[in-house]
Order: C-alpha cells, then structure tokens, then sequence
C-alpha cells in the first residue's frame, strides 16, 4: 500500500481537489476497517470488531498548503492498516483543518472511547522519535476584531478627518508589544492580526471606519486574559490618542490542550519500552486545534512525533499503545 | 441692467434648480459611467432651448453646450462636472441615493443643477449678451485621467476668450464666495502600493503594510520640506484574504498625494519608493510603489481673478466675497487654465446654524441648497463682466 499511496497522496497534494474522498478512498482499500464522515467532514475509521476504548486524532488537510496535515494524516494509514490486520480495536478521527465545531470534534468520538491521543508531527531534526510530556499541549485560539471608527473626508483634507486607516495601522503597530514587553517571556504564545479593512476602494477618500481580525494562540487561561486585556486597552487608548472610537469583541475558539498527567507517565513507559529509554523534551504547539473540546469529555495526551521515518515510528508507537492494557492507562504508580 | 433681470429670474426658477439638482443627487453615477446624467442634462438642454448641443466630448460623457449674444464680443466658458463617488451614502436627505454605493458627495450635482440654471437664464436673453457663452458640462472629474484634458483636447475652448468654473464648499457658510490669486488647487496624484509575501520569504505582508502605513507618514511630517505644503493620504487597505486563521498573502494600499510644487511631488514619488524597498528587506516581502501623476495644480489668472471679484464685490455683500487660503484638493479644472485664462471660485454651501459640518467625501456629506442661487448668481456675475451690460 505504500509506494502506491505515496504517489498518488503526493499527486492529490498538487490538486485543490476533494481531500475527504480521497481520504475515505484510500481508508475503503483498507480490509476490516469501518470508515464514516460526519456532517462536518469529520472522517472516522475504526478498526477491530469491538468497540474501541482508545482514539487518535489528527488533522487532515484541506488544501495545498497544509502540508504538515498532509504528512500527519498519511502516517496514520499505516497505523491503521496494521491495527486492522491484527483485528485490533481503536477509532482514528481525522479533522478537516477549517473545522472548529465543537459538537463534530466531541460527536466524532464514540462513547467507548477513555482515552483521546493527538498526533502531531515535529521537524525532523528533533533527537528523539516520539515524546510526550505533562502540561498544555495545544494552544487555545481566540480570536479578536476590532473596529475603528473616525471621521472620513476628502483625501486632501486630512486635518479635517479622523483617518481610520492610520489609526488601524498604528494599533497594529502598538499590539506588538503585547508579545514582546507584556507577557512572561517563557510562556509561548501569540498574537496575529490577520486582516485589516479599510476604505471601498477609492484613491481619494479618507476611510471613515476601519476593522482589524486577529487571533491568541496561548497555552493557559491566564495569558490568554493577559492577552486580551491588553488588546483592548491598547486598542482603545490608541484610538483615544487619535480622537477615534475603537471597540473590542473577542471570541473563544478553541480551548487549550493539556494532558493528562498520568497518562503521560503510563505513555512514556509504553514508548520507552518500544524506543529505548530517552528524555522526553518539553515542548507545545502553538497552531489551533479544537480537539481540546474533546479532552473536556475525555483525558488525553498528545504525542509529537519526528517526521523522519514517521510512518515506521507512528505504527509502533500506535500498535504498543493500543496493545497496552486500556485499564493501566490511568494507574498511578 | 442685465445682471439684475437675469438673477430675478434665477430666483424665480429655484424650485426647479433645486428640483434638478435633487435628481442627479438621487440618480449619482461614476466617472466614465454618467450616461443617464448625460442624458439628462442633454435633455434639460434641448427644453431650454440653447444654440447648440454637442454630446460624447471628450473621452466619455462630456457635453458642450453654446448660447450665442445678440453682438459680437469674447466667448467665455462656464464649466460644472457632473459625476459621483463610490460611497454609500448616510446623509439624512429625503432624496437620498438610490444607487446604491455611489453618491453626489462632492457638491457636483449642485454644479450641474447651477450652471442649467445659468444656462436656462441667458437662454431667454441672448440679446443681452455683447459675446458668447459655452457651457462645458464635464465628466469624470473624480478619477484620473479626467474628463477635462480630452474635452480640451477635443477643442472645447478653441474659440473661448476665458474660462471659469465654481465648486461648492461645505465647511464655508452658504452664499460666502471665496478666490484664491494663484494657486486654486494641487498637483493631484495617487500610487498603489502592493506587499506581497511570496512562500520564499515568508515574510508577513500585513505588518509590513502596517509598517508601510506608520512610516509612511514621516514623508509629510519630517522628510519634506516644511515650506512647501504636501498631503500623503492612505485611503484603502485591500487584502488577499479575510481570515482570523491565516495573515493575507498580499496586501493594497491605495491612496493619493498632493503638493503645491513639481519639485515636492517628485521629492515624494521618489520616497514612496524607497519606503517600499526598505519595508521589503527589513520584513523579507516584495513592496512595490506605483505612482500615477495625476492633475496639475490649478494656477488661476490672478489679472482675471482680481477682475472676477470686483465683479462679485459690486452685487455681493463685502463680508460674503474673501480670499480663501490654498487647500490641498486636486480639480482637473487646471487644464482648461492651462490653456485659457480664467479661474476657479468656491462657493459656501454650509448651513449657517452648523457647527459641525461633514467634508467633502464624507459618506453624510449635504449642501445648503441656497448654494445654488449663489452659484448661478457668480456665474451670471462672471458673464455680465465679460460680455454683458456690465462690460459696454
């Protein structure tokens, strides 16, 4: 299955074609294994003839440029042709990247399920095949929209306008310093403003209003209150500076990912066992995932694994994991 | 005397400028787009019954109208354009827009509607004219290249002697006639300038934008020279995307900038430029400056200036004719100077009791209708000076 898969998933990878039926595609070449997509495009694959008590999720591309989806998503095949080989029993959820639908990421998994497992891919220079460790895993996304509002006018009349372009662009200026002189340093996290509009178009015509998009991507409620409190103060003041009227709504995304602690021992002991024993490093991720929302039903941990010889590393970490007594997942020592 | 009989009966016509002038306000067109107001306007003139129409002058649009006088005598042109702005209209008005997204936000309907008026007048009293009168209703002033340097070109001014034209002011009280000896207007111009992030650098295009817009700024503010006035306007921020996931690939400001003198625009041009590769190697982008030069600064006659207000001084109240310090909007009206001698007024159209009047360009922007009098009663003023009673 491989060298056929690989040929044809990089051809797909060239085309903005339909990735989810590729995907269920190539999952129905697969023998004992039960595929279904959701109304979100959630696409799920279970294996063996019982029902699962272990999951993993990843993320499945949407179009040319996910490619780190892409490389995530593939390693999984493997995974899942191995399981249903040896009639084993997990469920495989893959997510479409431009899904955040809370109830298609918490429906997608069954009500067996007592343990979700993420699976990330990592840069190929990391030292170690495949790790996890304690703490917040993904990063909670929030986004932000401000909007300005000053004075249009006549483009050669500045003096007698509030130019809510130049302000726009002087609270995106001042946002940065949320990052680089507001929040602790070692907390990773961070604030993108994604979009600014202003004007209709015109050459000639001082814009009377302003909107700027935005996102938090931080690893726990307390920065991301930082984080927002600051972009509302900065963003109003600055307005205030220039006599314009700003206003702030946030919403909340997706929620942080944090393991489970014990989890993250019992997995260590599965990996050291199939890998050799190593530090696991302590690491994030800092692209959103709404698959926090499921580990608010169910514990979890996520696993970051080496893109070298992905595919080998996430088939034996995934068999070890799944041939683990589900039971001692959770036993502290 | 002439001037007198001709603004009676401007007086007594004002319900239907008025009535006029709400019609194109309600039915705005873009430049090179004014096709049902030119057809309007053609109308209202073959009604009035002028000597001669003549349609699609120039490179859109235009139309040149002519009223012959009883005698032999110069000919000057009366000039009033006729388009509208891409804005949506939020102006408290009970003839609001109804194109949606365009609106007469720059007094050009009160122009049109003024200077039919004028036309609608002299036509009954050709015999009182010792010369002639051309009436250049013009197209697309709003947008480069204009419609004054093809009507030009067109040959609208081959046998006219002077050339003058208004424009209505909203933050100046109705019924103010202001002039200015030299400078009317600025050089005009607009640039675009394009950030994009290509997939090699990564670099991201919106802060760089940013960047682009903040630093941008000191062009006018401490770069220029401080003695010569320059205004450097951003006035669209265009993005490839609209994500709260993913910055835009590219980004486009839009905007325009206007100086007084050659040496400043080309000062400016060329900063606009070097902004662009700075912002390029410092955030690992592609910015790239396009500048359009746009219309000539408009440099009255000041001898025909100075004529003109002596003119308005002997049927306007003193305190209502002043000069007005240069401003910094662009008008293609300079190219008809640049052939012709005349020049450009400005007349009031705020409402007294306003204190706080919306500029031109505004999405609320409104007129004091009584403007229109004032104007047609200058344009009368101007062809009674020129070829009226006033002049023998």
């Amino acid at each position: 299955m491989s060298k056929r898969t690989s040929v044809e998933w990089n051809e797909a990878l060239n085309q903005d074609g339909e990735f989810t039926e590729y995907i269920v595609n190539v999952l129905s070449w697969i023998e004992n294994v039960e595929v279904t997509v959701n109304d979100q495009n959630f696409i799920i694959a279970a294996t063996g003839d019982q029902p699962a008590e272990i999951a993993f999720y990843t993320n499945y591309p949407t179009s040319k440029k996910d490619k780190q989806e892409a490389i995530e998503s593939h390693a999984l095949f493997e995974s899942i042709q191995q399981l249903a080989s040896e009639n084993l029993n997990a469920q495989f959820v893959f997510r479409p990247t431009n899904s955040f639908d809370k109830a298609s990421v918490q429906s997608s998994f069954s009500p067996s399920i007592k343990t979700v497992y993420v699976v990330k891919m990592e840069k190929d220079d990391a030292d170690v095949p495949v790790y996890v460790s304690k703490g917040a895993q993904i990063a909670s996304f929030t986004t932000f929209d401000i909007n300005v509002q000053g004075r249009g006018g006549h483009a050669a009349y500045p003096d007698k306008t509030v130019d809510a372009t130049i302000v726009s662009a002087a609270i995106v200026e001042e946002l940065q310093q949320v990052v680089s002189r507001n929040a602790n340093p070692m907390a990773k996290g961070r604030l993108m403003v994604t979009n600014i509009q202003s004007g209709e178009g015109t050459y000639n015509i001082i814009a009377d209003s302003a909107q700027i998009k935005g996102n938090i991507i931080v690893l726990d409620d307390d920065n991301n209150d930082l984080y927002k409190t600051r972009i509302e103060e900065i963003a109003t003041q600055v307005g205030k500076a220039h006599n314009a009227e700003v206003s702030v709504e946030f919403n909340n995304m997706t929620p942080a990912v944090h393991n489970d602690d014990t989890l993250v021992e019992r997995t260590k002991e599965i990996i050291n066992h199939e890998f050799g024993v190593y530090v696991h490093p302590e690491t994030a991720s800092l692209i959103a995932d709404p698959v926090g929302f499921a580990f608010e039903e169910t514990p979890g941990a996520t696993l970051f694994f080496n893109q070298k010889d992905a595919e080998d590393i996430v088939v034996k970490t995934v068999q070890a994991i799944v041939e683990f007594p589900a039971e001692q997942l959770f036993e502290e020592e | 005397m002439g001037y007198e009989k001709w603004t009676k009966e401007l007086n007594e016509n004002y319900d239907q400028t008025v009535s006029w002038r709400r019609h194109l306000h309600e039915n705005p067109e873009l430049s090179f787009q004014e096709k049902n107001t030119a057809a309007f306007i053609k109308e209202t003139l073959e009604e009035i019954g002028v000597d001669k129409i003549e349609t699609n002058v120039g490179n859109g649009y235009g139309l040149v109208a002519r009223i012959n006088g009883g005698y032999e005598g110069p000919t000057i042109a009366l000039r009033a354009d006729f388009d509208a702005l891409e804005i949506s209209e939020q102006a408290d008005v009970p003839f609001q827009s109804k194109n949606e997204g365009i609106m007469h936000a720059c007094g050009h309907d009160g122009h049109t509607a003024s200077l039919l008026s004028v036309e609608k007048v002299l036509a009954n009293h050709r015999e009182d004219l010792h010369g002639n009168v051309v009436f250049i209703h013009q197209n697309a002033e709003e947008m480069i290249p204009g419609g004054a340097k093809s009507m030009v070109e067109a040959g609208v001014l081959d046998d006219v002697d002077y050339v003058f034209g208004i424009h209505l002011n909203s933050l100046v009280d109705s019924e103010r006639v202001n002039f200015q000896p030299t400078f009317g207007a600025s050089n005009a111009d607009f640039f675009t300038v394009t950030v994009d992030s290509n997939e090699d650098n990564l670099g991201d295009a919106l802060l760089a934008a940013t960047a682009y817009l903040t630093q941008g700024q000191k062009i006018a503010s401490n770069m220029s020279d401080a003695s010569k006035p320059v205004v450097v306007t951003f006035a669209t921020v265009e993005t490839s995307n609209d994500s709260y996931l993913e910055t835009p690939d590219q980004v486009v400001l839009k905007g325009t900038v206007r100086t007084l003198h050659q040496e400043t625009r080309e000062f400016v041009m060329e900063k606009l430029d070097k902004l662009a590769q700075g912002i390029s190697l410092a955030f690992d982008v592609d910015a790239v400056s396009d500048y359009d030069v746009g219309y000539p600064s408009i440099k009255n006659t000041p001898q025909e200036v100075y004529r003109a207000v002596d003119a308005f001084n002997r049927v306007f109240p003193e305190e209502e004719v002043a000069e007005l310090p240069i401003g910094m909007g662009g008008e293609d009206f300079s190219y008809y100077l640049e052939e012709k001698p005349g020049a450009f007024f400005r007349v009031g159209a705020k409402f007294k009791d306003d204190d706080s009047p919306y500029p031109h360009h505004h999405p609320k922007f409104i007129i004091d209708e009584s403007s229109l009098l004032r104007s047609g009663q200058v344009f009368l003023a101007l062809v009674d000076e020129y070829i009226g009673q006033q002049a023998n």
